[in-house]
C-alpha cells in the first residue's frame, strides 16, 4: 500500500476538532427521577460488560472520529499493487509521407481517408483501451502514448498533416510495436497509402494494414546526379533515377536542363513499383541542373523535380607545423584540391600566411589560428580542455559513422607510442581507448578542430595504405568553406546545423523558393529544411563574401522509400489480455466507507435516538 | 382570647362530603378474628359482655352473680347464668411511605397515597374500627396512636398532613421498628412506590406480624414510561446518586420490561404471603382507587 498523495493524510487532525465539538457540546440533560433502582437492573442485564456500555454511548463520537479518519485516508488517494488485466493497447500508424497528399478523384486527400478510418477504429475500441498515435514521416513522430483519452486522440488525428517528404514506416512500425507490440497482445494499425506488394514476406506479423487511395500511379524521382567526363571534361554527364511507386503502370517523360539551355527529354515506361535509370551524357556544363519527371495523371508532384551541381572541390592551403611534418605534408598531397606545405615550429610565429587548415605535430600554439587545426599528439592544452596525454597500448573502440575514419580499418591504428587524452566536452570521440579519446573531433568557436593521438612519425603508420584515406577524410571535414560537415546532407523536416566559416560573422541561406535567412555566427545557425530544391549557403565577413556554397536537397529524400512489406487485414491479436502489475487506486473504495460510516452515524442519530 | 370555635381548613387530599358518602357505606374488609375483645362495631366469634344473647350454662362457682338468670331459676330451681356474644374491635394501620421517591410524579405520589390513606382513614373510623398510622422513610418516622370514632379524623388529616416527603428509604428497618409497638395485628393498608431493595422484607415482616396486609404500590407515568432521547443524567431524588444512560429506544424497551418484570415480581411475593396487591398510577382519581380497585382487591367491600 503506497500514498499518491500522503500529506492529504494532514487531514485526518480533523479529528482534534471532533474531539473539541464533543468536549464543548451542550452538557447532557439532567432528568431527576424517583429512584435508579430499576436503572440500574436494566443497565446491569442489557450491558455486563461496561467496556461495551462506553462503546454504546459512545457510538456517534467514534463514528465521527473514524469518518474523519478514514476521509484523510481517502484524500491521500492510497494505492496498491495489484495484478490487473488491461486491454492490450493499441498504436495508430499514419502515414504522412508527401503522397498522402494526392487527392482521389473524388476530391478527398488521402490523409483525410487515413484520419477517418483511424478515427472509426478509435471509435470502435473499448473506452479501457490505450492508444498511442505515430506519423511515419522523415522522421517518425509519437504524437501520444498509451492513452485512454479519446478526445485527445480524435485532436491529434485531426491535425495529421502530408510532409513534403518521404515517409519512414519502417521505423514509426518499429516505434509502434514497441508501444503496442503484437506478440504481447497489441495491436498495430497503419493507415497508409502504400498498397501490399506481395513480394516481401511481411516484416511486421500482427500489423493491421488499412489501405487508402484509388489506384493511381505515382512517379519520382530518387537520384540524380552530374559529374564531368573522364575523357572529356568540358562535358557533363547526369544520371537520372525514376521511379513508379503507384499501383497503375506509367509512361514518364524525363527532362534535364543544364542551367537555362534548352531541356532534353526522355520518355520511358514504369510499371508499377519498377525503379529505371536514365543517363544523359551531353550536358553542357553550366552553374546548376535540374532534373523533372512528368507523367499524366502521376499522384504526387512534390517528387518530380530534383537539381543538382557539378562538385567543384575548392583548393584548401594546408600549412604543416612541426619538426617532422613530411609524412603527414606526403599524406596531403595526394589528397585531390589540396595545397600542403610544412613549415618549422620557430617559424611558424612568423608565419603571416593565412592557410585553411593547420596541422600541429607534437606542438601547441598559444592561440588557435583564425581556421580549422589538427592537433597531432599535442600537449596539455587547457584552453582546450586537454589533458596531459598518456602512453597507451590498448586496442579502441571506433565510433560507428565517423566521418574521420571512413574506409579506415581500425585495427591497424595500433602503436606502443600512441597517446591518449580525456575526452574533451566539446568533442566527439572517434577512437576510445577505455574512456580516454585517441581520436576525437569537435568545434571550437566555430574552429574545426581534430585531436589526433597516434604516432605518426615514431611508428610506420604513415606507410599504411589507409593513411593518405585518413588524411583526406580529415581534409574534408575540416573544410572550413563547407557549412555542412561532410557527409552531412539536408533532410527534410530535420534541421540542419551550419559551421560557419572561422572568419565569417553572418550567413546567408537563400532557399529554393527564393526565401533568404539570416543568420549571425555568434549564435548557433540552425537551418529548418522544408521545401526541396538547392540551397546556397554565402558567408560573410563584414561586406566580404568569405565563402559560397550550394547544398542540394538530396530528391531521394522526396521520394517515397518504397513499399513495405505489410499484410493486409486484420491484426494477429493474442488471445488473452496481457496482465501487468499496476498501482491500483485503492482511495474510491475509502471515501465510499466513509460515506458508509458517516450513514450508520446519521442512521444511529436519528433512528435509533430519535425518541421524543 | 382563642376561638374555639375556628377550625383550620381541611387539607386538599380529604376527602369531601359527598365521597366520604359514598365511604360511609363500605367498611373494611377482615376475614380472620384479631382476638382484640373489645367494645367495637364487629361482631366476634367469641362471648363477651355485650347486648346480644348468646345461650345459657349451668351455673359455675367464680360466676358473676348479675348473669344468673332468675326467671330460669325460679321454673327450674336450678341456677343458669346468660351467656352473651362479644363484639370484636378492628384495628387498622395506615402505613405512609414518605421517603423522598413518593415525592416524584405528576401529581406526586405521595399526594394520591394521603388522599388514599385518609379517604380508608374515614371509612375505619366511621365503622367504629381502630385506627393507627405510622410514617414510614429511613427509619420510622412519626407515629399515629390507635384511635377509635369519627372524632379523630381530623387528627388524623393533621397527621397525614405533617408528613413530609423526602430524605431515603429503609422500609424494613421503619417496619421492623413499627412492629416492636406491640399495637395490635388487624388490617394494614401500606402505600409506597416500593422503590427500596428492602421492600418485599417490609412486606413479609408486616404480613408475618399477623397483619391483613394491603400493599398499594403506586407509580407515576413519568417512572413507569419515561420518554427521553440522547444521551441524560439520571439523578436519584433519593440522593443514591446518578447514572448516565444513552436514552435510545433499545434502552427505553429493556427499561419498561424491567418495570413489568419487578412489578410482576411484587406481585407474586405477596400472593404467596396472603397480601393483597393493588398496582395504582398516582394519575389514577383517588374515588376510582378508593371506590373501585380496593373493592375489586377485597380491601373494602
Amino acid at each position: 500500500m503506497s500514498w499518491a498523495a500522503p500529506l492529504a493524510l494532514a487531514w485526518a487532525g480533523l479529528t482534534v476538532a471532533v474531539l473539541a465539538f464533543f468536549l464543548l457540546r451542550p452538557r447532557r440533560q439532567r432528568v431527576v427521577v424517583a429512584s435508579l433502582l430499576i436503572w440500574r437492573r436494566t443497565i446491569h442485564a442489557r450491558a455486563e460488560d461496561t467496556w461495551l456500555a462506553w462503546l454504546r454511548r459512545h457510538a456517534l463520537l467514534l463514528l465521527q472520529l473514524l469518518a474523519v479518519i478514514v476521509f484523510a485516508l481517502a484524500l491521500a488517494r492510497p494505492e496498491r499493487l495489484a495484478m490487473v488485466e488491461l486491454d492490450p493497447p493499441v498504436a495508430l500508424v499514419v502515414d504522412v509521407s508527401a503522397s498522402m497528399a494526392i487527392a482521389d478523384r473524388d476530391g478527398t486527400p488521402r490523409i483525410q481517408h487515413a484520419r477517418d478510418e483511424a478515427g472509426a477504429l478509435v471509435h470502435a475500441l473499448g473506452d479501457d483501451r490505450r492508444i498511442s498515435v505515430i506519423t511515419a514521416g522523415a522522421v517518425p513522430r509519437t504524437l501520444v502514448a498509451q492513452t485512454t483519452d479519446r478526445a485527445a486522440v480524435s485532436r491529434l488525428l485531426g491535425g495529421v498533416e502530408p510532409e513534403a517528404s518521404h515517409g519512414r514506416i519502417d521505423a514509426a512500425l518499429d516505434m509502434a510495436r514497441s508501444l503496442a507490440d503484437p506478440a504481447a497482445g497489441g495491436i498495430v494499425a497503419l493507415f497508409t497509402d502504400k498498397g501490399p506488394t506481395g513480394g516481401r514476406q511481411p516484416a511486421y506479423a500482427g500489423v493491421r494494414t488499412v489501405v487508402v487511395g484509388e489506384p493511381a500511379p505515382n512517379v519520382a524521382l530518387v537520384s540524380f546526379q552530374v559529374r564531368r567526363r573522364l575523357d572529356a571534361p568540358d562535358v557533363v554527364q547526369g544520371v537520372v533515377a525514376a521511379r513508379n511507386d503507384g499501383s497503375t503502370p506509367a509512361t514518364a517523360e524525363v527532362v534535364v536542363t543544364a542551367g537555362r539551355g534548352t531541356p532534353r527529354g526522355r520518355s520511358l515506361d514504369l510499371p508499377p513499383g519498377d525503379r529505371q535509370i536514365l543517363v544523359f551524357d551531353e550536358l553542357p556544363v553550366a552553374a546548376g541542373y535540374q532534373a523533372e519527371v512528368r507523367a499524366p495523371d502521376d499522384g504526387l508532384s512534390t517528387d518530380n523535380l530534383a537539381f543538382a551541381s557539378l562538385a567543384e572541390p575548392s583548393r584548401l592551403s594546408v600549412v604543416v607545423v612541426g619538426d617532422e611534418p613530411w609524412p603527414i605534408v606526403r599524406a596531403l598531397q595526394a589528397v585531390p584540391a589540396v595545397t600542403a606545405q610544412a613549415i618549422s615550429v620557430d617559424s611558424f610565429e612568423q608565419d603571416t600566411s593565412a592557410a585553411d587548415l593547420y596541422v600541429f605535430q607534437g606542438f601547441a600554439p598559444e592561440s588557435l589560428p583564425a581556421a580549422s587545426s589538427v592537433l597531432v599528439q599535442p600537449p596539455a592544452m587547457p584552453v582546450l580542455g586537454l589533458d596531459a596525454p598518456v602512453t597507451g597500448d590498448v586496442r579502441p573502440l571506433a565510433l560507428a559513422d565517423s566521418p574521420l575514419l571512413r574506409s579506415v580499418d581500425v585495427g591497424d591504428l595500433l602503436s606502443g607510442t600512441d597517446v591518449t587524452y580525456a575526452p574533451p566536452p566539446w568533442a566527439l570521440v572517434d577512437l576510445r581507448v577505455g574512456d580516454r579519446a585517441l581520436l576525437a573531433h569537435g568545434v571550437v568557436e566555430g574552429r574545426r578542430i581534430a585531436v589526433v593521438g597516434f604516432d605518426v612519425t615514431g611508428s610506420n603508420i604513415s606507410q599504411a595504405p589507409w593513411f593518405p584515406l585518413f588524411w583526406s577524410n580529415v581534409v574534408r571535414w575540416a573544410d572550413p568553406f563547407a557549412p555542412l560537415p561532410e557527409g552531412v546532407e539536408l533532410e527534410p523536416g530535420r534541421p540542419a546545423r551550419l559551421i560557419p566559416h572561422p572568419q565569417a560573422d553572418r550567413i546567408s541561406v537563400a532557399g529554393p523558393a527564393g526565401d533568404t535567412t539570416e543568420f549571425s555566427t555568434r549564435q548557433p545557425a540552425v537551418l529548418e529544411v522544408r521545401t526541396p530544391g538547392a540551397y546556397t549557403v554565402r558567408q560573410f565577413a563584414g561586406q566580404e563574401l568569405v565563402s559560397q556554397t550550394s547544398i542540394d536537397f538530396a530528391p531521394r529524400m522526396v521520394a517515397p522509400t518504397g513499399r513495405v512489406g505489410v499484410p493486409v487485414g486484420p491484426a494477429a491479436t493474442a488471445e488473452s489480455s496481457p496482465r501487468i502489475q499496476q498501482q491500483v487506486d485503492v482511495w474510491p473504495w475509502v471515501a465510499v466507507l466513509a460515506l458508509a460510516l458517516l450513514l450508520v452515524e446519521w442512521w444511529i442519530f436519528h433512528r435509533v435516538r430519535g425518541v421524543r | 382570647m382563642i376561638d374555639r370555635t375556628a377550625r383550620p381548613a381541611p387539607p386538599a387530599f380529604a376527602p369531601d362530603a359527598a365521597f366520604r358518602a359514598k365511604l360511609a357505606n363500605l367498611s373494611l374488609v377482615s376475614q380472620r378474628p384479631h382476638g382484640h375483645l373489645h367494645t367495637g362495631g364487629r361482631r366476634s366469634r367469641a362471648t363477651g359482655s355485650s347486648l346480644e344473647f348468646a345461650d345459657h350454662r349451668s351455673y359455675s362457682p367464680g360466676d358473676d352473680f348479675r348473669q344468673i338468670d332468675w326467671n330460669i331459676y325460679a321454673r327450674t330451681d336450678e341456677l343458669f347464668v346468660k351467656v352473651r356474644e362479644s363484639e370484636e374491635t378492628l384495628v387498622v394501620h395506615l402505613l405512609l411511605d414518605v421517603s423522598g421517591s413518593m415525592a416524584s410524579g405528576t401529581p406526586a405520589k405521595f399526594e394520591t397515597a394521603r388522599a388514599v390513606l385518609a379517604a380508608i382513614g374515614w371509612t375505619a373510623l366511621a365503622s367504629r374500627d381502630v385506627v393507627a398510622g405510622a410514617a414510614l422513610g429511613a427509619d420510622l418516622g412519626e407515629t399515629f396512636a390507635p384511635r377509635q370514632g369519627e372524632g379523630y379524623f381530623n387528627r388524623l388529616l393533621e397527621f397525614l398532613q405533617r408528613q413530609p416527603a423526602g430524605g431515603t428509604t429503609g422500609l424494613a428497618r421503619a417496619v421492623s421498628a413499627y412492629n416492636a409497638h406491640a399495637l395490635p395485628h388487624g388490617v394494614a393498608i401500606f402505600v409506597s412506590d416500593l422503590l427500596a431493595a428492602d421492600a418485599p422484607r417490609a412486606i413479609g415482616a408486616l404480613a408475618q406480624r399477623g397483619h391483613e396486609l394491603t400493599v398499594l404500590h403506586v407509580l407515576d407515568d413519568e417512572f413507569a414510561n419515561p420518554a427521553f432521547a440522547d444521551e441524560v443524567e439520571l439523578i436519584d431524588a433519593e440522593g443514591g446518586g446518578s447514572l448516565e444512560v444513552l436514552g435510545d429506544v433499545d434502552l427505553l424497551r429493556a427499561y419498561r420490561q424491567a418495570i413489568g418484570d419487578w412489578t410482576s415480581d411484587l406481585q407474586q411475593f405477596c400472593h404467596r404471603r396472603h397480601v393483597r396487591y393493588v398496582p395504582v398510577r398516582s394519575n389514577w382519581a383517588v374515588e376510582d382507587i378508593v371506590l373501585r380497585r380496593l373493592r375489586e382487591h377485597g380491601t373494602l367491600a
